[in-house]
C-alpha cells in the first residue's frame, strides 16, 4: 500500500509539473510567438497614455523583464520557498506555497483561491448531491421498468437535461423563478444552512441538470447489463427477495458511477465557470474567467494548478473507492 | 478613465429586496435625475447596496484609474477640488481646499488654502504636507503605471535628469521643496515650469486626497488594500474582485465641510464587484440592488423597463459626456478630399440605430459634448451621398496612389467585446460601400485596442483606416476631451490614443495657447477652435454623444446624476427612505 501511495504521489507531482509547463507556455510563450511583446502586455496594466518609463516600471514589477525560463523557474521556486515582491506590487512578500501574486487584484493567488473556495465547494457539492441521488435513483427505476412508462419518462427527462445547456437554463431559471428564489448569493453554511441552501438552489439545479442526464443513462445501462447477468438469475432462482436482487444489480454499477463522479466533482471543484458567472457568484471559476479576460496570468496559472490538484486527488479517491465498492478488485 | 468605461453596479445582500424600494415601488419619474434632486431627504440609516460588473483596479486613490472607482472614492477620500452636488452639475468648488487656486506669476504659481478642522479617520489633522506626499507618491515612485500622470507631466521640470527615475519612497522628496511648497501646514503652493490654465481641474483628481506619510509603509503596499479615509465613509472590508464595504467615518468633521460635499446618510455602502451584467440587471430590477455606478442596463432589458410604468419611473437616460467616434487615419488616408468623402458618406442615422437608437445617444456633428463648458455644437458634414461621391472623385484625380484597383480600400477596427460598436462598424461599412469605398471590419481585444489602433506602424502596415471607440474625458474641459485624442500628445510609438495620428501645428499651437491662458472664456474658445479645425481636416467622424440608461431603486434618496458621480449617480450624497 505504501509503495502504491508513493508511486501515485510521484505520478501526481510529474503530472502537476506538466500542467504548469503547458499552462505557462500557453499564456506566456505562445502569445510572444504570435508577435505580442512584453511592452504590449505591460501596457494593459498601465493607464492611458503611459510613457516608456512607466512601461519599464510595470515590466519590472510583473517580472516581464526576465526571460521566460527565469520567470518559470522563479514561479516554481516560489511554490516551495515563497518570493519577495518588487515595490508597487501591493505586498512585499508572498509566502510559500506561493502560487503567484495577482497583477490586477494585488493579492496572493492562494489567498484569492482560498477566499473563493467555499463558494465553489458549495455550488459543486450541492449540485453533486442532487444529480447523484436523482440520477442514480431514476436510472435504477428506468432499468427496472425497462420499456415501461417510467423508463420512457426518465429517458425523456435525461434527453432534456442534455439538450438544455447551462447558458440557456441558467438565465431562464433566474428570470422565471425569481418569484420563488429572489436572491442568488453565497452566505456561509455555518451561519445559516437554510439561507445557504435557499440562495444556492438555482445554481444547483442549473448545474445538475446536464449531469443528471449523464448519471441516469450510466446507471440505467449498467443496471440493464447487470440484471441480465447470470448471478442475478441465480439469485432469483434461489428465491432472494426482489428488492435485494435489485440492490445487488445496482451495486455492480457503483464502480463505474463512482469513477465518473469523482472526476466530475474534481473538475467542478476547480470552478463551475458558467454557473458562477451567470449567477454572479464569486467562485474559483469566475476568478479564472476574470483572470483570462484581464490577462492576469499568475491567477490563470494558479487556478489551473489548483484545479489540476483536485483532479489528481479525485483520481486517487477513485482508486481507493474501487477497492471498497467492488470486492473483486480487493481480492485481485 | 478607460475610454470605454462600462460599469454597472448594484448591490446585493441577502433579502435586501425587503428594503422597500426595488421592483414594485413607484419611482419619482423617468429620466429626471440629471434635472432635479429626486427624493430629497436628510433621513439617516440603512445600507445602500451597489453592484458593478467590473472589478476595481485599486482602491488606493493615488493609483486608481477606472470609472467605478473614480466615482466611489469620493465617498471615502477628500480631494482638494471637487464637483458640486447639483443635478447635471459640472462646476468645481473647493473641497479640502477653501476655494479655487489663486494664480500668480502668469499662471505658473497656484496657491491653495486648506480648510480648518479636516482630519484623517484616525483623528490626525490634515496638513498641506499630506497633500504634497499624496501627489508625489503617485507620480514619482514605483506606484506609477496604472494611475494618471497629469501631475508628473505638469510639474516635472523639463530636461531635469534627477526626476527621470526618481522614487520618493527610496530617494526622498527634497527635489520638490521648491515645486510643491508646504512651509505653512494650511497652505500649498505649486510652482509650475510653464503655465497650465486648468490646474484647478487637475486638483479634482483622486491623487490629491491626502496620505499620511508615516502610515504609507512598504512603498505604498499598506495603502493598496486599506487607504486611510479622509471622507465621510471609511473602508470596513475589501475583498479584491469581490466586495467592498464602507461604513460611516465617525471622525469626519462636518465643520470642515461647510458646503456639505460629503454626507453619510446611510450607515453603510456595500459594493458587489464583478457581477455579470445580466445578473446585475436582474438584481437591479428585483430590488436586490439599489443602483449601478456607471454603465447602462443591457439593451436586452430596455424594452422591459420602458414598457412597465413602475420600472420606467426608476430609470434615467442621461448623457455621460462621452462620445462614440470613428477616427480616420490621416497618415494612411493622407488626402483631405478622400477623408471628406468618408465624412459625407457615413450615414449616422444607421450608426445610431446600432448604438442603442434614441436611448443610446444623439447624433454628433463635432467632438466637444454639451457638458463641456463653452462647447458649441455644430456639424461640418451632413450625410450626403452626392457630396461624398464628388469628394471621392476629386481625391482619385489628386491622389491616385491611395487607390487600389480603382478603389479606396481600408479596414475599420472595432473592439471584440463591444457588439454595439461592431454593428456600428458594419453600418459604416455599408454606408461607405454605397459611396464606392471598399472596407473590411476587423476586431481587436479591448485591453489591447490602443496597441493596434494607436500603433503607427501597425496601422499603416495593416491598412487600419478607421477605428471606432468611445472617449470619456477625465475632467470636463477641452483639454480632457481633446488633448489625447487629436493633439501630438496622444501619439506614441506603441499605444497612443490619437488614432487619427493627427499632428497639426495649428491644433498644437492652439492647445498651448489655451493652456497658457488664465482666462476661462479664452481657453474655451481655443478648444472650440480646435474642434472646428479637427472637423475641417476631416480627421474624426463623431458618431454619437452617448446617453446611458441607468436604473435606481425607489428607496434611494437625494438621487442625482452629475459630474460628481462621473456622469452617473452621485454616490456621496445618497441616502435611503
Amino acid at each position: 500500500m505504501t509503495t502504491f501511495l508513493i508511486r501515485r504521489a510521484v505520478t501526481a507531482l510529474v503530472l502537476m509539473l506538466g500542467v504548469a509547463v503547458v499552462t505557462f507556455a500557453v499564456f506566456y510563450v505562445v502569445p510572444a510567438l504570435g508577435g505580442r511583446t512584453t511592452d504590449q502586455l505591460a501596457a494593459q496594466f498601465a493607464g492611458r497614455g503611459a510613457g516608456p518609463d512607466q512601461l519599464t516600471a510595470i515590466k519590472h514589477r510583473l517580472g516581464l523583464d526576465q526571460s521566460v525560463f527565469v520567470q518559470f523557474w522563479d514561479y516554481l521556486k516560489a511554490l516551495v520557498v515563497g518570493a519577495d515582491l518588487p515595490p508597487g506590487s501591493g505586498a512585499s512578500h508572498c509566502a510559500a506555497p506561493c502560487f503567484g501574486y495577482s497583477w490586477r487584484l494585488h493579492d496572493s493567488v492562494l489567498t484569492l483561491i482560498l477566499d473563493r473556495l467555499p463558494v465553489t465547494v458549495s455550488v459543486a457539492v450541492g449540485a453533486a448531491v442532487l444529480w447523484l441521488t436523482l440520477g442514480v435513483a431514476s436510472g435504477a427505476v428506468a432499468a427496472v421498468t425497462r420499456g415501461g412508462l417510467a423508463d420512457r419518462a426518465v429517458r425523456v427527462a435525461a434527453l432534456l437535461g442534455v439538450c438544455l445547456p447551462v447558458v440557456f437554463i441558467g438565465p431562464l431559471a433566474r428570470a422565471k423563478l425569481a418569484w420563488l428564489f429572489p436572491s442568488v448569493t453565497y452566505s456561509s453554511f455555518l451561519s445559516n444552512p437554510l439561507m445557504w441552501a435557499d440562495h444556492l438552489f438555482l445554481p444547483w439545479i442549473t448545474l445538475s441538470l446536464g449531469y443528471f442526464a449523464l448519471y441516469t443513462r450510466l446507471t440505467r445501462s449498467g443496471m440493464i447489463d447487470a440484471l441480465s447477468g447470470q448471478f442475478i438469475r441465480t439469485a432469483h432462482a434461489k428465491g432472494l427477495p426482489r428488492r435485494r436482487v435489485i440492490w445487488q444489480a445496482l451495486r455492480v454499477t457503483f464502480p463505474a458511477v463512482a469513477t465518473v463522479f469523482a472526476m466530475d466533482l474534481g473538475l467542478l471543484l476547480g470552478g463551475a465557470v458558467l454557473t458562477e458567472k451567470i449567477y454572479g457568484l464569486h467562485g474559483i471559476g469566475a476568478l479564472a474567467q476574470d483572470a483570462v479576460e484581464g490577462q492576469d496570468l499568475p491567477v490563470v496559472l494558479g487556478v489551473t494548478l489548483f484545479s489540476g490538484l483536485f483532479i489528481v486527488v479525485a483520481n486517487f479517491a477513485v482508486d481507493a473507492a474501487y477497492a471498497v465498492l467492488d470486492p473483486r478488485i480487493r481480492v485481485s | 478613465m478607460a475610454a470605454a468605461a462600462a460599469i454597472a453596479l448594484a448591490a446585493t445582500a441577502c433579502g435586501s429586496s425587503s428594503g422597500g424600494g426595488g421592483a414594485g415601488a413607484m419611482g419619482p419619474g423617468f429620466d429626471l435625475a440629471s434635472k432635479q434632486i429626486l427624493n430629497p431627504s436628510t433621513k439617516t440609516g440603512g445600507t445602500i447596496n451597489l453592484v458593478t460588473s467590473q472589478t476595481f483596479d485599486s482602491i488606493d486613490p493615488g493609483v486608481t484609474y477606472s470609472a467605478p472607482t473614480w466615482n466611489l472614492y469620493r465617498t471615502f477620500a477628500r480631494t482638494m477640488m471637487a464637483y458640486q452636488h447639483t443635478p447635471g452639475g459640472n462646476q468645481i468648488v473647493g473641497d479640502l481646499a477653501a476655494g479655487p487656486g489663486v494664480q500668480s506669476n502668469g499662471g505658473k504659481t497656484w496657491t491653495y488654502t486648506l480648510r480648518e478642522g479636516a482630519t484623517f479617520e484616525d483623528g490626525k489633522n490634515i496638513t498641506s504636507a499630506d497633500v504634497r506626499w499624496a501627489i508625489e507618491r503617485s507620480n514619482w515612485s514605483s506606484l506609477i503605471g496604472n494611475g494618471p500622470t497629469y501631475f508628473r507631466s505638469i510639474l516635472t521640470p523639463p530636461n531635469d535628469p534627477k526626476f527621470k527615475n526618481l522614487d520618493v519612497y527610496k530617494d526622498g522628496d527634497k527635489a520638490f521643496d521648491n515645486i510643491i511648497v508646504t512651509t505653512d501646514p494650511k497652505k500649498i503652493v505649486f510652482n509650475l515650469p510653464q503655465a497650465f490654465g486648468e490646474f484647478d481641474l487637475v486638483m479634482t483628481e483622486p491623487q490629491t486626497a491626502p496620505v499620511e506619510k508615516d502610515k504609507d509603509t512598504a512603498a505604498g503596499d499598506a495603502y493598496s488594500k486599506r487607504p486611510i479615509s479622509t471622507g465621510a465613509y471609511k473602508i470596513a472590508t475589501y475583498s479584491p474582485g469581490k466586495e467592498l464595504k464602507l461604513v460611516r467615518n465617525d471622525a469626519y468633521n462636518q465643520n470642515s465641510d461647510p458646503d456639505k460635499m460629503h454626507v453619510a446618510l446611510a450607515d453603510a455602502i456595500d459594493v458587489q464587484l464583478g457581477v455579470d451584467s445580466a445578473e446585475r440587471d436582474q438584481r437591479l430590477l428585483t430590488g436586490e440592488a439599489d443602483a449601478d455606478i456607471g454603465s447602462a442596463l443591457t439593451v436586452a432589458n430596455h424594452a422591459k423597463v420602458l414598457q412597465d410604468p413602475v420600472l420606467k419611473s426608476q430609470i434615467d437616460d442621461a448623457p455621460d459626456n462621452s462620445i462614440a467616434y470613428a477616427s480616420i487615419n490621416t497618415q494612411l488616408i493622407s488626402n483631405l478630399d478622400c477623408r471628406q468623402a468618408i465624412e459625407y458618406g457615413v450615414d449616422k442615422g444607421t450608426v445610431l440605430n446600432q448604438l442603442g437608437g434614441q436611448w443610446g445617444g444623439e447624433i454628433a456633428g463635432n467632438l466637444l459634448p454639451k457638458g463641456i463648458p463653452g462647447a458649441a455644437e455644430f456639424s461640418t458634414y451632413d450625410y450626403s451621398l452626392p457630396k461624398a461621391q464628388a469628394s471621392l472623385a476629386k481625391c482619385k484625380t489628386e491622389a491616385p496612389a491611395l487607390f487600389t484597383d480603382g478603389k479606396l480600400s481600408f479596414k475599420i477596427a472595432a473592439q471584440v467585446n463591444a457588439p454595439d460598436m461592431q454593428n456600428a462598424a458594419t453600418a459604416i461599412q455599408s454606408s461607405l460601400a454605397a459611396v464606392g469605398i471598399d472596407t473590411e471590419v476587423k476586431l481587436y481585444p479591448f485591453g489591447q485596442y490602443a496597441q493596434y489602433c494607436g500603433n503607427q506602424e501597425y496601422a499603416r502596415a495593416h491598412k487600419l483606416g478607421m477605428c471606432l471607440a468611445n472617449w470619456l474625458p477625465d475632467w470636463l474641459s477641452g483639454y480632457g476631451m481633446l488633448d489625447q485624442l487629436v493633439t501630438k500628445n496622444g501619439i506614441s510609438a506603441t499605444s497612443g490614443q490619437n488614432y487619427a495620428f493627427l499632428d497639426d501645428p495649428i491644433i498644437n499651437d492652439l492647445e498651448k495657447q489655451a493652456l497658457a491662458s488664465t482666462e476661462a472664456t479664452t481657453q474655451q474658445q481655443d478648444w472650440v477652435k480646435i474642434d472646428h479645425r479637427v472637423m475641417d481636416l476631416a480627421a474624426m467622424v463623431p458618431l454619437t454623444h452617448r446617453h446611458i440608461m441607468r436604473f435606481r431603486s425607489a428607496r434611494l434618496t437625494n438621487v442625482m446624476i452629475n459630474q460628481a458621480g462621473s456622469g452617473g449617480y452621485d454616490l456621496s450624497v445618497l441616502g435611503l427612505k
